[in-house]
């Protein structure tokens, strides 16, 4: 027993990591593809705003690669995009489209992917917003 | 006669204010025997639509409303309330006083005038349409509103305002009823049947029935027949963002240059028969009774095999544009018009006929108001 438990304990103490990345995995693959189906079309494949509709609309999409904007794409911000839109410009509200979890989801996505944040666990979708 | 560009500048500084497209024409002048060009330096003109003496300009550059009697005209853009300038399709309520404009990427806009200044608002997801990029809006006997947007259709029966009476139709929802969720054509036939053209095809809805037809039923000339007039379109009008599609496809040989899937343009003839004009599988026209379809390309006279207007003028002819000019078909026989000569580019995105008989055709750059008599 003696030799078996520090073992053991190396294995407990990565567990949780483990669990994590499946987690953010999981998150990054729906986020994706939420990405693609409701964003992509305005903000680009890549993020960088470059799209067909971005000389025809009032405000041109975000960029969400230009290092200078990271600060203001806080999550709870970004959130807030998603949910009830930007009045005034081409970004619509999707409040009754998209899930809590759906909406961390792809906010996981756009900041790991797009924005080259690092993050270890998937963005919660636990916010005051919802509240 | 051709006339002046006037200047895109002062069309952004005057955007509230009519002006004269004629600076020297004050007054309404004889029907000119040659066409008239009217370059106002857009893109292209994607919808025409008359009203009276109004002539409605859907473009990539704004709405444009002309006063054709006096030449006077009334630009719309983002200072107007729209979110996008691109417009795809002008449509007018059945009110009398209300158009609704489909957006590219700006939603769903109603335009109401008041004393000569528009009152806009904008409809979006949040008021429940499928989509921001809306492609052709139709009305029904009843009143409902029905939408083609870039993730299925909508209809709106009542209150605009009430998310309850937004109804959305997709792929998913209809159990593969709809084609597919990119919508650009709605059509409302007598019976009060809503036909939809897809990138994947044709969709009917009859009450709560679907029906479609693809490639496979006959929709749009074979890969064989077009071989030859196949060429690279794709990045004259096409984008990347059609690639998806191209997996979902059934017919054939389908690419970016070539699916005669994809409904660009869509017409319900004076019989009531379905014309459907294709991405270089020429013009099919749908037996709405048999089920059947007969294709023309240009082994039949026309000008190119990708159709992007249909319009009926009064004697039921077939007016066609084309990504290389314009030809019209009296059901016996394709003409060319103008192929070149008159127009202001080859593209002719759209077409339509006014009260005082003017026939007027949008494409790249501006509109060209041709007499019908020199049509002939």
């Amino acid at each position: 027993m003696n030799k078996i438990t520090p073992l053991l304990f190396v294995t407990l103490l990565l567990i949780p990591p483990m669990v994590a990345s499946a987690d953010l995995q999981e998150s990054l693959q729906n986020g994706k593809k939420i990405y693609h189906d409701y964003c992509s079309v305005c903000h680009g494949d890549k993020g960088d705003g470059q799209s067909f509709v971005r000389n025809v609309i009032k405000i041109p999409p975000l960029d969400f690669t230009d290092k200078k904007l990271v600060d203001q794409f806080s999550v709870e911000r970004m959130r807030w995009a998603i949910l009830l839109g930007k009045p005034g410009t081409a970004m619509p509200s999707w409040r009754f489209d998209l899930t809590a979890l759906q909406i961390s989801d792809v906010i996981t996505y756009i900041q790991k992917e797009l924005m080259g944040l690092e993050l270890e666990e998937p963005v919660s979708p636990e916010a005051a917003i919802y509240k | 006669m051709w006339v002046d560009r006037f200047n895109p500048f002062l069309l952004l500084i005057t955007c509230l204010l009519s002006f004269n497209l004629f600076a020297a024409t004050t007054e309404p002048q004889p029907q000119p025997a040659a066409p008239e060009v009217f370059d106002i330096g857009v893109d292209h003109v994607k919808v025409l639509e008359s009203a009276g003496s109004k002539l409605y300009l859907g473009t990539s550059d704004g709405f444009y409303i002309l006063d054709i009697l006096t030449n006077d005209a009334l630009l719309l853009d983002y200072d107007n309330g729209l979110i996008s300038k691109s417009i795809h399709s002008v449509t007018q309520d059945p009110d009398g006083k209300t158009l609704w404009l489909g957006t590219y990427g700006g939603g769903l806009a109603k335009l109401v005038m008041q004393g000569g200044m528009p009152k806009t608002e904008i409809y979006n997801v949040r008021h429940g349409l499928n989509d921001s990029f809306v492609y052709d809006v139709e009305f029904d006997k009843a009143g409902n509103m029905w939408i083609g947007t870039w993730s299925g259709a909508n209809m709106v029966s009542g209150d605009i305002n009430k998310r309850a009476n937004w109804t959305k139709y997709t792929v998913e929802n209809t159990n593969k009823g709809l084609s597919d969720d990119w919508v650009y054509a709605v059509e409302i036939d007598s019976k009060q049947r809503i036909w939809f053209g897809t990138e994947v095809g044709v969709s009917l809805l009859e009450g709560e029935k679907w029906k479609k037809w693809d490639h496979n039923d006959g929709l749009g000339a074979g890969i064989d027949i077009v071989r030859k007039d196949v060429h690279d379109v794709k990045t004259a009008l096409r984008g990347d963002h059609h690639e998806t599609q191209i997996s979902a496809q059934t017919a054939p040989g389908a690419n970016y240059n070539y699916n005669p899937n994809y409904v660009v343009s869509m017409e319900l003839g004076p019989k009531e028969n379905l014309w459907v004009g294709t991405w270089g599988g020429g013009l099919s026209l749908f037996d709405v009774k048999s089920e059947t379809f007969t294709n023309y390309t240009t082994r039949d006279g026309l000008p190119s095999n990708f159709v992007l207007a249909l319009q009926f003028d009064k004697e039921g002819v077939l007016w066609i544009g084309t990504i290389k000019g314009l030809a019209s078909f009296d059901g016996k026989t394709i003409k060319q018009h103008y192929q070149y000569a008159g127009l202001l580019s080859r593209f002719v995105y759209s077409m339509t006929f006014s009260d005082d008989g003017s026939f007027w055709v949008g494409g790249r750059k501006g509109v060209t108001r041709i007499p019908t008599a020199a049509n002939e």
